[in-house]
């Protein structure tokens, strides 16, 4: 279970309590941070020096017990204000990496490179793929990965082979990592997961990696990556504007139901969810709606649409807008909370607060700070003495929304 | 270009990303940015990059560290401080 040591200590107590860990390896200069978080739990500890960089915590708990087989945990935003821990087993990782062999394999990619975060689950391809396959895989320092432009001489010098990341990411490295300046054509395989992605973005790519072969994959934490589409921008007609998330990649099915909404079923799904109340495991073949609208196109592909519920994605991440909303109220001080995202161009999170009191942004800024991961905090917040109404009495969003420029 | 331009156009970029509803007035120039986790990391790499872009210099991977970007004065003067090389 990857925890990053970024995470606020609270939320780094919540995670370690619900799972009752009893063992972590972690970096020296966070191990501060980690044992003060299991003093606070009243877990007693000891410690174990790796090497100069690392030591090994061991707690004396005894951990839940999990489905069979259990291969990684990873926490996520949850709906209901508090993190949700997405628990899956060897088998359906395998079925993934499996898959992955037979799609990747005769690409014959030798090495590649680790850039998402571990509690991000692009990491799962990055560290176990190359590992079953006999390949090398490099691990740049997140001060290359944060400079686009050293992150650009970084695959020059190693002749990365793959990369796999978000539209966020690519859409800097063109911007700001120099393209131009290189030839990339030992680049052969670079798969796109965790936003939409436009044929804007995806012709813009091509101009750099003309000889890469590029892939569009889909999938929520719950089922890791569930659907992939190679991308052809020969076939691709001029107006089509989003490149679909495809088909389904393995064992499993996905179909829409009535509200559009993506469901699958399958051998990648999670085994288990862990939130404020303990672990639940899935009934076996369960039916998971992602909660992704989505429509089907006349090749049998599916696009994605949006969500109707409050769950946004920015730079790959997901955000329960509700989950930042509850923070929020519990400041103090603070009437009432709507949170509003837009998506034009990009995805933004705007936290609009009613409240009468002079309330800082600054001090908002750095009360949510405590509480969540900065990829959840909102673009803008807005304190306002009275929000607008509608005629139904009730907080006119739409005014609101008027307010975000 | 001087100290004081370096440290405004600092200031300029990072208050736009980070607050749309006008600068807080207990936001000052050395209120601590990456520390305090305030600017994100896709806000930090953006603002590395703007930096090289806006005042010609180039970081080194091991000068996009937090003792360098923590503060708009410790930008500044890290600026200030390439630019007089």
């Amino acid at each position: 279970m990857p925890i990053n040591p970024e995470w606020p200590a609270e939320r780094i107590k919540f995670v370690f309590k619900q799972v009752n860990l009893n063992g972590c390896i972690i970096e020296n200069k966070y191990l501060g941070k980690a044992t003060e978080v299991l003093t606070e739990l009243k877990t007693t500890y000891q410690e174990f020096a790796i090497n100069e960089d690392y030591t090994f915590i061991k707690t004396n708990t005894t951990p839940i017990t999990y489905p069979k087989n259990l291969a990684y945990v990873l926490f996520t935003s949850g709906s209901t204000g508090f993190p949700k821990g997405i628990v899956h087993c060897a088998d359906g990782m395998n079925g993934f990496l499996n898959w992955c062999k037979k799609e990747f394999a005769k690409y014959k990619v030798n090495r590649f490179v680790s850039i998402a975060p571990l509690n991000f689950d692009l990491s799962v391809f990055d560290l176990f793929y190359p590992l079953i396959t006999k390949k090398s895989l490099y691990l740049p320092e997140q001060s290359t990965i944060s400079n686009t432009r050293l992150f650009s001489q970084y695959l020059i010098k190693n002749k990365i082979e793959a990369i796999y990341t978000t539209p966020s990411y690519l859409k800097l490295l063109i911007e700001t990592g120099q393209l131009n300046k290189y030839n990339f054509s030992f680049v052969k395989l670079v798969l796109v997961a965790g936003e939409q992605l436009s044929y804007e973005l995806a012709r813009e790519l091509k101009k750099y990696f003309k000889k890469t072969v590029f892939y569009n994959l889909y999938g929520p934490t719950e089922t890791n990556v569930c659907t992939y589409h190679k991308i052809d921008l020969s076939k691709m007609r001029s107006k089509d504007i989003v490149v679909p998330i495809g088909k389904p990649c393995y064992a499993g099915s996905v179909k829409q139901n009535k509200n559009s909404e993506l469901l699958y079923k399958g051998k990648l799904l999670m085994k288990a969810v862990i939130d404020e109340n303990g672990i639940h495991v899935l009934k076996a073949g369960s039916l998971f709606n992602t909660g992704d609208k989505v429509k089907k196109l006349s090749t049998g592909c599916f696009e994605f649409v949006g969500r109707g519920d409050n769950m946004v994605k920015r730079n790959g991440f997901r955000i329960e807008m509700s989950e930042i909303k509850n923070t929020l109220l519990s400041f103090g001080g603070i009437l009432n909370c709507e949170m509003i995202a837009i998506d034009n161009p990009k995805v933004e999170i705007m936290a609009f607060i009613e409240s009468e009191e002079e309330l800082s942004e600054l001090n908002l800024r750095t009360f949510l700070l405590s509480k969540l991961p900065s990829y959840m905090l909102p673009d803008g917040i807005l304190v306002m003495k009275k929000f607008p109404m509608n005629l139904n009495h009730k907080v006119d969003l739409q005014k609101l929304k008027e307010n975000f420029i | 270009m001087n100290k004081n331009e370096i440290t405004a156009e600092v200031r300029s970029f990072i208050t736009e990303k980070l607050f749309r509803g006008g600068i807080p007035s207990d936001f000052t120039n050395d209120t601590p940015l990456i520390s305090s986790r305030l600017l994100d990391s896709i806000v930090v790499l953006g603002l590395v990059s703007h930096l090289e872009e806006k005042f010609s210099v180039e970081f080194e991977a091991h000068e996009v560290t937090v003792d360098n970007l923590d503060t708009i004065n410790v930008i500044s003067n890290f600026i200030s401080q390439k630019l007089a090389k």
